[in-house]
């Protein structure tokens, strides 16, 4: 016989002796130490080199070395002479070229500690190594003679403002020794801490991080999503995104407001963008052409006065719209390059407020700081006003050892809904506007950068506070020396992130010091896609079909990269798109397999067959005749195509292809166009043939939501539930279950037409926050008016169709 | 504050102020959240209690979402033989409303691009369900 608490005892003691086993187990098979560490914190080097190893584990690691007798690296330079070194093996030319080399490196870093600005031969790549370094030799000459003609700059790390002023400011000058590699795609402020990091990318005229080199997907999904869990920040560098500032020649400001109505389509002019000075964050339209609804891209703007404006473009719109505004508006309006002058820093995630009031410290008492040290410890930044924006001058943060946060009582205090309130309700103008004078004017910029420290100063400076009796925390604020930055640090709600606005050359302190923090994860352009997806929102250039850029970089990029990858597969391990078969429900003489373009999403067709389908539909009452069973096409007596059936609406669209491949060219106008006021569309008709191939459909922008498993991927297909198979559809969307009790997933699908084709996914993958597959995409509601509330999804290459719910994304 | 040409755009959130440890002992239940995804996620951060060297798991709930919240309590304590604690708070929350007249400087617009925003303060009342891990 058991006893219940015998029974009870033996099980609890086997149950910790397993454990036990396990964690004896886990830990024998560790032989070295750093294999403790956190996939993240893991490095190459750490058998190598004990400092790659944190301190408390390293007593043990270099005992761990000296048992394997594993040969140490030793500090360079340390004890092998440089004498031996010297000639390393050169001829007398390499050696003379490599000398020559350092020579340069050396009066450059002589110039810019004498404060003299680097000319133009130094850098300019079409001199040679020798006249760069004569320029230089007599520049010091020069400036030692006291020469009238030295440029000097206003501090010893050769930092200057580079704006350009009614034209694109050039290239910075930057450091001699990188500049060449910079002639066709310039570095961001933090190009050489991200590339050792991350997998760069070249576009746009930037050379731009792309994704961290380690894995991070999950990573950006749990820290850049928005939910309770949470915990950290995701930062990155946006200095490409372009910024200029406009200003109206005319004081009263009549001419930026019409240039600011016709782009924003008046938006721009609404009391809370306007005279609230809100951040506006939505679309820009084409304010020179006649049709008004031609979209360029998305655009930040902020009004900073009654007369000037601050513009934020991405850096394939910014040269475009720059050169258009000069050719147009030069003698109204004085316009600032600032892309090279103000650079910034993007971060989300819960910790973001947190990770920045670390890092930046107010010199002197300003509302504004003391407004963003009452919210810095807020993690769910949603309960913030509209307007959230503050803007102070922050000291060096190089001044401080390390980012902490400032506990001091009156910041410590818990804070409450009013405190929110007081925030919208005591937004201190006065002084947020003598900050933005600073940051936005050419002079403000310079005078931050004067008397900047260089490392060596800052670190003698705190080698003195060793001495005294002083914290020891960070290098005290001289209030005549020390230069002081102006910051903006504005929260755009749409976009659900925060951006920081500063000085070109005091992004790269602020940017280490958030890196030092822990739980801040740098994050590239690939982060800002997927979490753009995640949240339901249309990413630049990829989710903008109707844009110019947009529809290049769907059309020609990707389509490019896919094709290239799927031809150099073998034929027999690749998709053969055109003998798909049970596509849909017809097979059709005209098509056959995978409909479209297999690598992009194909608007040609989308709108060849939409517009056909109305043109039918208007010339048969209401019906759609698919295809002739006598004759396979017509011709009218011009050779001109006759469009009687469905049928033919694809030849139409297989001879503009065939066409279309023999001129090699896509300007053929815009298949589609953004659907006005998003609200779907009444009366639309098509009356002529020639119209069903160049008149432009409108698209609504929707995010789909799969019903049942599976997940869609980019460039899907979606099509419209045909009004004889609602019912199923409907069936499928409570649930068809099993005998088991299980949901039945194999029952037989009715398949559509091709002319239900209705949309495109841009972007479609299984989503981590919402457990299903979702995509984002857009549809035309021409032959439905009004936005289906189911849809099918068909991914490209398959013949699967999924059920998904859609809504509208709002612009 | 409220007067008759107001109208409520959004409720927002709670106001959250978390710390490292809280972060990864507080769940927050939504009336959306399904009951069997909110009990494995409960039983998953009892799992990593000691990880983050706490000793209780807070459930929220706020609204329509107490009931469900109580249920997941009742399930610890019945099931489970967790010890639970259940604290019911008031909790301020604020309404973003939108004023409907003063549309603004031109025509034509879409409702949503002409929001006027202002918070109010009003008063919800929110339980708070507190489970406390029995060791």
């Amino acid at each position: 016989m058991i006893r219940v608490d015998q029974f009870i005892n033996s099980r609890q003691f086997e149950i910790k002796q397993l454990q036990f086993a396990m964690q004896s187990s886990k830990t024998a098979s560790a032989t070295r130490v750093f294999q403790a560490l956190p996939r993240k914190l893991r490095r190459r080097t750490a058998s190598h080199n004990v400092k790659r190893i944190p301190k408390r584990m390293r007593n043990r690691a270099l005992r761990e070395m000296q048992k394997n007798e594993q040969i140490q690296t030793v500090k360079k330079g340390s004890t092998t002479s440089n004498k031996l070194k010297k000639h390393n093996g050169l001829t007398p030319a390499k050696l003379y070229k490599a000398k020559m080399a350092v020579k340069l490196l050396r009066l450059a870093s002589k110039s810019t500690s004498m404060k003299l600005a680097l000319p133009n031969e130094a850098v300019a790549s079409k001199y040679n190594l020798r006249q760069r370094i004569k320029s230089l030799q007599k520049l010091i000459k020069e400036a030692r003679n006291n020469g009238p003609d030295v440029k000097t700059v206003n501090n010893s790390l050769g930092n200057y403002d580079n704006t350009g002023i009614n034209a694109l400011a050039p290239i910075p000058k930057g450091r001699i020794k990188y500049c060449k590699r910079q002639r066709t795609f310039t570095w961001l402020p933090t190009h050489i801490w991200n590339a050792k990091r991350s997998h760069m990318m070249k576009r746009w005229g930037f050379s731009i991080p792309w994704s961290p080199t380690q894995k991070c997907f999950k990573l950006t999904h749990n820290i850049g999503g928005k939910h309770a869990t949470s915990d950290g920040a995701l930062c990155m560098d946006t200095s490409f995104i372009g910024t200029m500032t406009i200003r109206d020649l005319d004081p009263s400001g009549s001419n930026l407001k019409n240039l600011v109505k016709a782009m924003t389509k008046g938006r721009g002019l609404l009391n809370k963008f306007f005279k609230s000075k809100n951040l506006f964050e939505g679309l820009m339209h084409d304010w020179d052409s006649e049709d008004k609804n031609i979209v360029i891209g998305p655009c930040d703007m902020l009004w900073l006065s009654g007369n000037s404006i601050l513009l934020r473009l991405h850096p394939a719109l910014y040269p475009i719209v720059f050169n258009k505004l000069i050719q147009s508006y030069t003698s109204k309006l004085s316009i600032e390059d600032c892309r090279y002058s103000i650079a910034s820093i993007t971060i989300r995630g819960a910790k973001a407020l947190t990770a920045l009031s670390s890092v930046v410290r107010s010199h002197a008492t300003s509302q504004s700081f003391e407004q963003f040290m009452k919210i810095r410890k807020i993690t769910d930044e949603t309960v913030l006003p509209s307007k959230c924006m503050f803007a102070f001058e922050a000291i060096d943060p190089r001044h401080l050892a390390s980012p902490k946060m400032i506990n001091s009582q009156k910041c410590n205090k818990p804070l409450t809904v009013d405190e929110i309130l007081a925030l919208q309700n005591k937004f201190p103008q006065d002084e947020f506007n003598s900050v933005l004078s600073k940051l936005t004017t050419v002079e403000g910029r310079e005078t931050s950068y004067k008397n900047q420290n260089t490392l060596k100063q800052l670190a003698r400076r705190r080698r003195q506070l060793l001495t005294k009796e002083q914290p020891k925390t960070a290098v005290p604020f001289d209030k005549d020396q020390d230069p002081t930055i102006p910051l903006l640090i504005m929260r755009r709600p749409k976009n659900e992130d925060w951006v920081v606005l500063l000085p070109w050359f005091w992004h790269l302190p602020f940017w280490y010091q958030l890196n030092r923090i822990s739980r801040v994860y740098h994050s590239g352009l690939r982060q800002t896609q997927q979490l753009a997806y995640e949240s339901g929102k249309l990413y630049f250039p990829d989710d903008y079909p109707f844009t110019h850029e947009g529809e290049m970089e769907n059309a020609v990029y990707k389509r490019q990269a896919r094709k290239n990858k799927w031809v150099k597969k073998p034929l027999g391990k690749r998709i053969n798109f055109a003998k798909l078969e049970d596509i849909h429900l017809s097979e059709l003489p005209a098509i056959s397999g995978e409909i479209g373009d297999y690598f992009s999403c194909d608007w040609k067709l989308l709108q060849i067959i939409n517009n056909g389908v109305v043109y039918l539909k208007q010339s048969n009452e209401g019906t759609l005749p698919m295809i002739c069973p006598n004759k396979t096409t017509q011709f009218d007596d011009c050779k001109g195509r006759m469009v009687n059936y469905f049928n033919d609406v694809l030849e139409v669209y297989k001879d503009i292809v065939a066409n279309k491949f023999e001129i090699n060219s896509t300007t053929q106008g815009p298949s589609i166009e953004l659907s006005k006021n998003i609200d779907p569309i009444k009366n639309y008709s098509i009356t002529t043939i020639s119209e069903i191939s160049e008149k432009p459909i409108p698209v609504t922008p929707i995010v789909c939501h799969l019903v049942r498993r599976g997940h869609p991927k980019d460039n899907a297909r979606i099509y419209r539930i045909p009004e004889t198979d609602t019912e199923y559809w409907m069936k499928v969307a409570k649930g068809v279950y099993k005998s088991d009790g299980r949901l039945d997933n194999d029952t037989e699908v009715p398949l559509p037409q091709i002319s239900d084709l209705i949309g495109y996914i841009t972007s479609g993958t299984y989503h981590f926050g919402e457990g299903k597959g979702v995509g984002n995409g857009f549809v035309t509601t021409v032959i439905t008016d009004t936005l289906p509330q189911y849809v099918l999804l068909r991914n490209v290459g398959t013949n699967i169709y999924r059920l998904a719910k859609c809504t509208k994304i709002k612009l | 504050m409220k007067s008759n040409n107001t109208k409520l755009v959004t409720r927002r959130p709670t106001l959250k102020t978390l710390s490292h440890k809280q972060i990864k002992t507080t769940i927050y239940i939504k009336s959306s959240t399904p009951y069997i995804s909110a009990l494995k996620r409960t039983k998953k951060f009892l799992a990593n209690l000691r990880k983050n060297n706490s000793k209780y798991v807070s459930l929220m709930g706020m609204g329509k979402a107490v009931e469900k919240t109580l249920a997941i309590g009742c399930y610890f304590q019945n099931e489970k033989g967790n010890g639970i604690d259940i604290i019911t708070k008031t909790v301020e929350v604020i309404d973003e409303l939108m004023e409907t007249e003063s549309m603004g400087m031109h025509e034509d617009a879409g409702v949503q691009d002409v929001e006027e925003q202002s918070d109010d303060d009003r008063e919800t009342f929110l339980k708070k369900g507190r489970l406390v891990g029995l060791k």
